[in-house]
């Protein structure tokens, strides 16, 4: 049986640095460790300080891509 | 931490540190001086929510390290119960920095005080945006190194019995150091309020996002962007002026400088107090953050300097005596783009200087965890820069995009749905593999750059008739032992030609100067020599 994932949303568009992570930081502090935490991050510095951030904290990030003019980063709770 | 204060916070300058949750919390001091009582409360709350320590910085200001995320909220109500405030960090117009009011160093040709309070209008009223760094020096010793610290640099300077403030643009270091041109002389501090007012707008106008002063200017070129900098200089711009607490009133006679030795800018809570009660006892009652991270107590009256040395010496503080000046690092090994422990490394070089024993040059060692250089290695006789050079990892790269973005250089491209980087373009900055949400990036070898000869200038009227220059390269990618050795090798010409280092390249040319300081440190390379010539 595969257990199902469970996924959290997080949309950061138009959220600047560094208010972004810290938004990232305290919804991941909520959730139980390796829930899975998909973000909406925009271009530019976003997309360069909040993925290194949460990979400073421990956590995995499991996938970034580009979507239109954002990035979508799938993240799991360490 | 509630939504809004956390809103607040951002406008601030609060900087995370390597560990996790600790940051580091930036605070603003006007005029680059504190009077004792600030200084004091500073190191309560230092000793209560971080680990007792402030950082004397190069930004000339003083900054609390590992304060924790939790904390940070209360921290900045402690500072503003002690009439305190966060400076500010990152894309935003920064903290004027100045030297000294004519009223206490005799050296100062004009009153940079009192251009200063002018400026910080700027900093008052900054929507944001681009980093816009403003510095002034009094005289042409230029002691705040306003042509290479600064996006608009101020040097007051006298010519035939007109005194004003030459005009310098573009100065940074960074991954591409440039060292600003000159684009307007002797203006009188009105001219220059309105010049700094036509830079802002040219660059919120024309500017692309977070670019500096320099790009723009060669993007425009010097006449053009010179042409838009100088436009109705004539005419004054209405600001809002910040009076300078520490402001003098009168000129203090007979009074020296004292300049108290803090290795790495390091000063320990018991340490800043003693400070702030010399400051008050003997002093003019505030200390000055000088750009290499001595604590200054200006207007110690002559007649008691063996007193108030002896009162520093008995609270564990020692002086910038004959020698070296201040050794002054980064954050280094606190700083999240550490390569280098720049801290430790400039423990051992003190060791050094102490075995070596140095003339009166007040010889400048600094050290910087990465090729950003905050620690001003360009600046100074010697400057050590940690290095770091990456790799791409094929199978765990996914061609995301983000590291080419990380990039400052332009040297990573995604071909053929991979990251792949350019060996000539890379600066050894170390900012790719942290970017890389994947790990797809490793650090193939790291090490240190030691870079030789470069002066702020600080000794344009002495001896040293030089105009600043930026170091040059002697080694790169060499581990501490070799480091240390090229330094000593340097020291040791410093010490038997009396001459600081920019001097002895010129006399013996950089090439011989390169092959002195090197000797005995590539021992490889000598006996591949070797091996060649017995072939």
């Amino acid at each position: 049986m595969v257990e199902k994932e469970i996924i959290q949303e997080l949309d950061l568009r138009g959220v600047k640095c560094p208010l972004n992570f810290v938004k990232v930081k305290l919804k991941l502090e909520e959730l139980q460790p390796g829930v899975i935490l998909e973000i909406l991050l925009d271009d530019g510095e976003p997309i360069l300080n909040v993925p290194r951030s949460i990979k400073e904290d421990g956590h995995e990030i499991l996938a970034a891509e580009r979507v239109e003019e954002h990035y979508r980063v799938k993240i799991r709770k360490a | 931490m509630k939504q809004i204060e956390i809103e607040e916070l951002i406008k601030g300058g609060v900087v995370k540190l390597k560990d996790k949750d600790l940051f580091s919390v930036w605070i603003r001091a006007v005029c680059n001086n504190m009077d004792a009582v600030k200084l004091r409360r500073l190191a309560d709350i230092a000793d209560r929510y971080g680990r007792g320590l402030i950082l004397f910085t190069t930004r000339m200001l003083p900054i609390l390290p590992f304060i924790h995320f939790d904390d940070i909220t209360v921290v900045k109500e402690a500072l503003n119960k002690a009439d305190l405030v966060l400076d500010r960090c990152g894309a935003r117009v920064r903290n004027s920095d100045v030297c000294y009011d004519a009223n206490v160093c005799e050296r100062a040709v004009l009153d940079p005080l009192s251009l200063g309070e002018k400026l910080d209008h700027f900093w008052q009223t900054d929507p944001g945006g681009h980093k816009i760094k403003t510095s002034i020096a009094g005289c042409e010793r230029q002691c705040t190194s306003p042509r290479t610290l600064a996006d608009i640099g101020f040097v007051a300077r006298e010519d035939a019995g007109r005194k004003g403030y030459d005009v310098y643009v573009g100065g940074k270091l960074g991954l591409d150091p440039f060292v600003g041109e000159r684009v307007a002389e002797l203006l009188n501090e009105d001219e220059c309020v309105t010049l700094v007012r036509n830079f802002t707008e040219f660059i919120k106008t024309n500017g692309r996002p977070g670019e500096r002063s320099a790009h723009l200017m060669g993007r425009y070129g010097k006449k053009d962007m010179s042409r838009a900098l100088t436009k109705g200089l004539e005419i004054k711009t209405a600001i809002t002026r910040k009076e300078c607490e520490t402001k003098q009133a009168f000129r203090t006679d007979k009074t020296k400088i004292l300049r108290i030795r803090a290795t790495n800018g390091e000063v320990r809570s018991e340490q800043a107090r003693k400070i702030a009660d010399v400051a008050e006892k003997y002093g003019l009652g505030f200390v000055h953050f000088s750009l290499r991270g001595s604590p200054e107590i200006p207007g110690i009256q002559e007649s008691k300097l063996a007193e108030v040395m002896r009162e520093l010496k008995d609270g564990g503080l020692g002086f910038i005596e004959n020698g070296v000046d201040n050794l002054q690092s980064c954050f280094g090994r606190y700083c999240t783009n550490g390569i280098l422990d720049a801290q430790a490394l400039l423990q051992k070089t003190e060791e050094l200087i102490k075995r070596l024993g140095l003339n009166n040059l007040s010889i400048k060692i600094s050290a910087s965890g990465c090729p950003n250089n905050c620690g001003i290695s360009p600046l100074s006789d010697i400057g050590f820069t940690g290095v770091s050079d990456p790799e791409v990892v094929a199978n765990k790269c996914n061609g995301c995009g983000i590291c080419p973005k990380a990039c400052r250089v332009k040297a990573i491209q995604i071909i053929d749905g991979i990251a792949v980087i350019d060996e000539q373009k890379c600066k050894y900055c170390g900012q790719c593999a942290p970017s890389c949400p994947f790990d797809a990036i490793i650090s193939k070898r790291s090490g240190i750059t030691v870079l030789a000869g470069g002066t702020g200038p600080h000794f344009k009227d002495d001896d040293y008739p030089v105009e600043t220059e930026l170091a040059r390269e002697i080694m790169t990618f060499g581990d501490e032992k070799k480091a240390l050795l090229t330094a000593e090798n340097i020291l040791k010409l410093v010490k038997a030609e009396n001459k600081n280092v920019i001097a002895l390249i010129k006399d013996h040319g950089f090439e011989k100067f390169k092959e002195e300081a090197l000797a005995g440190v590539d021992r490889d390379k000598e006996r591949r020599e070797i091996w060649l010539k017995r072939k």
